[in-house]
């Protein structure tokens, strides 16, 4: 067995023990990159910086402090990956990184486990921007990439408020898109009391809006919540002056027991349990303070237009705009109207885009145009206005409708701007009302004065005559009441007289009916009278109770009275068929006043006579 | 008396009812409104290029004849060449509303009430007629369905407003100094909500509101004794 040498073998283990410490280093510490683009740029411009933490940590990593640099968070990923069961998180954090002033700054590397970087800032003047793809400047285009004002938190670091403007030169009219951005500390602030505002008249605001962006940023190790407003800035009036944005709000005060403070060693336990959470839990006191946040002042230039090569036509409007036209038909008769539109669609203040349109023009009749605008965004800033102009040709012929003229400054080139539409050429047909009347039309329409003579417009259909019947309210009559009693009225009396009818008949069936049940119920009592009669062979009451039983009958079928039906009455109702009928009557005259005898054979012959008109039906 | 001349006095007097009715209407004047008075004025307000009072005036000759095609015609051009939109509605509101003049269909709705009462009771009189008084019943509700429809398709137009002025700004508030919220165009139709003082809330088309002076606009049918303007 070959041993060996000691040096050899310690040179060995050395090298063994620094691969164990380098993987359990790779294993439990994180690893931290970091990325600057561009690594030169300007004085008024700004670089970002990536910083990627690569590992199980929790900690975030908050950018170094370098006099002369500002680090403003804009943003932050976090990714997890599970490999083999061993979880790995890889978190990046995004910063602007705002120079105060030119030269050459070095970052250090972040916990050792990168590279310094180097960022190299030019003074101001000298574009780095065009060289530098990624540098944000400050001096852009509209629409470029906005630059914060520095972060400055309140002195309990519970909130701050912050103006990111893509500019800070700009001229009298001009707008510019702003965002305001107020970071509220998690717990520390109770309530935002107001939007924020600003004061002062060199500017206006647009309205903001009431449900602003919200984001989470990590300010110096602590979690912030991040509103942003996106609104408008337009320039009033010449002159330099810092425009600082105030935000009414509401804060915690924290009445924290002096021995609980830095309770613990570890200052990792004591940021855990001095927040405000755990304060709360373990009875602290929280007292509430209204305070008004500043933002730090940003510098402003509001530089006046320039008075020279300023447009004759120019209304105010700054930006960049782009204008094109359209005729609503290339052709048309005369007196016929058509639609001039003008489309100018852009960047800038549209409340200051104006256009008199097409004015005084030859063989055409112009109206004052409208104006609609639609914007592109929540603040109005993009957008298009479109000038809608109705034209009538007072000729027949090839006629050429001017083109327009529109007229704005342009802030970046510092220069005015007449953008022109091109003529169209339309086609006008002569109209069958004639040349003289459209030419009436064309004078009239629009003047301000009525016709003298009235004429046959080539547009209108000529007057009526006038018939003479007119009304004295446009409201209907069916609105009116007056007029509507007349059919409630009638449907009234309708309803009425079908009650009074239905009751009329109701009663009248009702009469009928207690007439036939008393006719009924007498004419069983006679006959009831008839049985015992003949039972006790009383041959007067028999003939007399047969007679007043048939006169009952008869009665209801003749609607006559009883009592007075006689012989008469029956030789003319039933003639020859009343021969039974007649003689018993005939025989209870006999029986009543003569007293004859009849035997019983007879009397049930009789009977039967009495029942059979009873079954007779009444005639209706 | 027998039911068969209580109904005939009835219908008598109903129908010199009706005769009264009629007659108690003022007579026309030169003061009162008449479709081609509001059509002349209509066509002289277009040519003095007032397309507001054009367009109101032609909105209140369409109610009093609203199957004049001249009157749809000029009310169209005018329109067109305000630069606004054309006339829309339901299908219902347009052919309900074309049916006949509103005063003519009252009479007719009048008319189908007298139908369906004399029938209804004749009916009971005569039960062996049922087919022919039940036709005439039935032609008696149709008259009043027709004239129902036709003041369900106008009822709409009693609070509509025709914007008057030129560029009528709508603002947030029934004061002077209140924002605008949008400018109306003249001739604009609106719908009239309430008023306060001199301001008058009203609906665009478009379902925007706000308050506008009410001298900048006028009610398309005017309330009684607010002038020809009609507020």
């Amino acid at each position: 067995m070959k041993l060996l040498h000691p040096s050899r073998l310690h040179l060995q283990l050395s090298v063994i023990a620094a691969l164990l410490l380098a993987a359990g280093a790779a294993y439990g510490a994180p690893s931290v990159t970091q990325q600057i683009e561009p690594a030169e740029i300007a004085l008024g411009e700004a670089a970002q910086l990536t910083i990627a933490t690569l590992g199980n940590t929790q900690t975030p990593i908050a950018p170094p402090v370098i006099a002369g640099l500002e680090f403003v968070a804009v943003g932050q990923s976090s990714q997890m990956e599970s490999i083999n069961g061993q979880t790995t998180s890889k978190n990046s954090v995004t910063y602007q990184v705002i120079p105060q002033r030119a030269g050459i700054f070095t970052i250090p590397g972040l916990l050792g486990g990168s590279p310094p970087l180097v960022l190299r800032v030019l003074a101001s003047g000298v574009s780095a921007a065009s060289s530098s793809p990624g540098a944000f400047s400050t001096l852009p285009a509209a629409g470029s990439a906005m630059v914060a004002s520095a972060t400055h938190l309140t002195q309990d670091g519970s909130a701050f408020v912050r103006l990111r403007l893509p500019k800070h030169q700009l001229y009298v009219g001009e707008s510019m898109l702003v965002d305001i951005q107020v970071g509220l500390r998690d717990g520390l602030v109770a309530t935002l009391n107001g939007l924020p505002s600003f004061a002062g008249d060199f500017f206006t605001l647009n309205n903001l809006s009431t449900k602003p962006e919200e984001a989470q940023e990590i300010i110096g190790g602590q979690p912030f919540t991040v509103l942003t407003w996106h609104s408008a800035l337009a320039a009033v009036k010449p002159g330099t002056t810092s425009l600082t944005i105030d935000t009414p709000l509401t804060v915690r005060m924290q009445t924290m027991r002096p021995a609980a403070a830095n309770r613990f060693r570890d200052p990792a336990l004591n940021d855990v349990f001095n927040d405000p959470f755990f304060q709360n839990f373990f009875g602290g006191g929280t007292t509430e303070k209204e305070i008004t946040l500043t933002s730090p002042p940003a510098t402003i230039s509001v530089m006046a237009l320039p008075t020279q090569n300023r447009p004759e036509g120019f209304t105010g409007a700054v930006g960049h705009f782009k204008v094109s036209s359209e005729l609503s038909a290339a052709s048309t008769t005369v007196g016929d109207p058509l639609t001039l539109r003008l489309h100018v669609s852009g960047a800038g203040n549209f409340d200051r885009v104006r256009s008199a349109m097409l004015g005084s023009v030859d063989d055409w009749k112009t109206y004052p145009p409208t104006a609609t605008f639609t914007a592109a965004d929540a603040t109005g800033y993009r957008g298009e206005k479109v000038f809608e102009q109705a034209v009538i040709a007072r000729e027949p012929g090839t006629k050429i409708l001017p083109g327009l003229a529109f007229s704005y400054f342009d802030p970046d080139a510092g220069r005015y701007e007449t953008a022109l539409t091109p003529p169209v050429n339309v086609t006008v047909m002569a109209d069958v009302a004639g040349k003289a009347a459209a030419n009436s039309l064309a004078q009239n329409v629009g003047a301000g004065t009525a016709p003298a003579v009235p004429f046959v417009s080539p547009g209108l259909r000529p007057d009526h005559a006038d018939t003479g019947n007119s009304v004295a309210s446009l409201v209907p009559r069916y609105f009116q009441p007056p007029f509507l009693a007349v059919p409630s009225a009638l449907a009234l009396a309708f309803i009425g007289a079908w009650f009074w009818l239905r009751r009329r008949e109701q009663a009248a069936n009702d009469g009928d009916a207690a007439l036939q049940r008393a006719t009924a119920q007498a004419t069983a009592t006679w006959l009831a009278q008839m049985d015992t009669a003949a039972a006790a062979r009383d041959i007067q009451v028999f003939f007399s109770s047969a007679r007043s039983a048939l006169r009952q009958a008869l009665a209801a079928r003749w609607q006559v009275a009883a009592q007075s039906i006689g012989l008469e009455d029956i030789d003319a109702h039933l003639g020859p068929d009343g021969n039974d009928v007649r003689q018993l009557f005939a025989r209870a005259d006999e029986a009543t006043y003569s007293g004859s005898d009849e035997d019983v054979g007879d009397l049930a012959h009789w009977k039967q006579v009495v029942l059979r008109q009873l079954k007779e039906r009444p005639t209706q | 008396m027998t039911a068969r001349m209580t109904i005939a006095l009835l219908t008598l007097a109903l129908g010199a009812g009706l005769a009264h009715a009629a007659t108690a209407v003022p007579p026309p004047t030169s003061a009162g409104y008449s479709a081609p008075r509001l059509f002349n004025l209509a066509n002289a307000y277009a040519r003095d290029g007032r397309p507001g009072m054009a367009v109101l005036n032609y909105e209140r000759a369409r109610l009093l004849a609203p199957n004049d095609p001249d009157i749809r015609a000029n009310l169209r051009f005018v329109r067109t060449t305000a630069t606004l939109p054309p006339i829309t509605g339901t299908w219902f509101e347009r052919q309900a509303s074309k049916l006949a003049s509103p005063n003519a269909l009252f009479w007719f709705g009048c008319a189908g009430v007298l139908m369906v009462g004399v029938s209804l009771l004749l009916s009971r009189q005569y039960p062996r007629r049922r087919l022919a008084l039940g036709a005439c019943t039935a032609a008696g509700f149709a008259l009043m369905a027709v004239t129902l429809c036709n003041a369900l398709a106008i009822w709409p137009m009693m609070s509509e407003a025709v914007v008057i002025a030129r560029a009528t700004p709508a603002r947030v508030a029934p004061a002077s100094m209140a924002d605008s919220l949008m400018t109306l165009r003249e001739a604009q139709i609106l719908t009239v909500d309430t008023e306060l003082r001199d301001f008058t809330l009203v609906h665009t088309d478009m379902g925007r509101s706000g308050w506008v002076a009410t001298a900048d606009i006028a009610r398309v049918v005017p309330r009684a004794g607010k002038g020809i303007v009609g507020f």
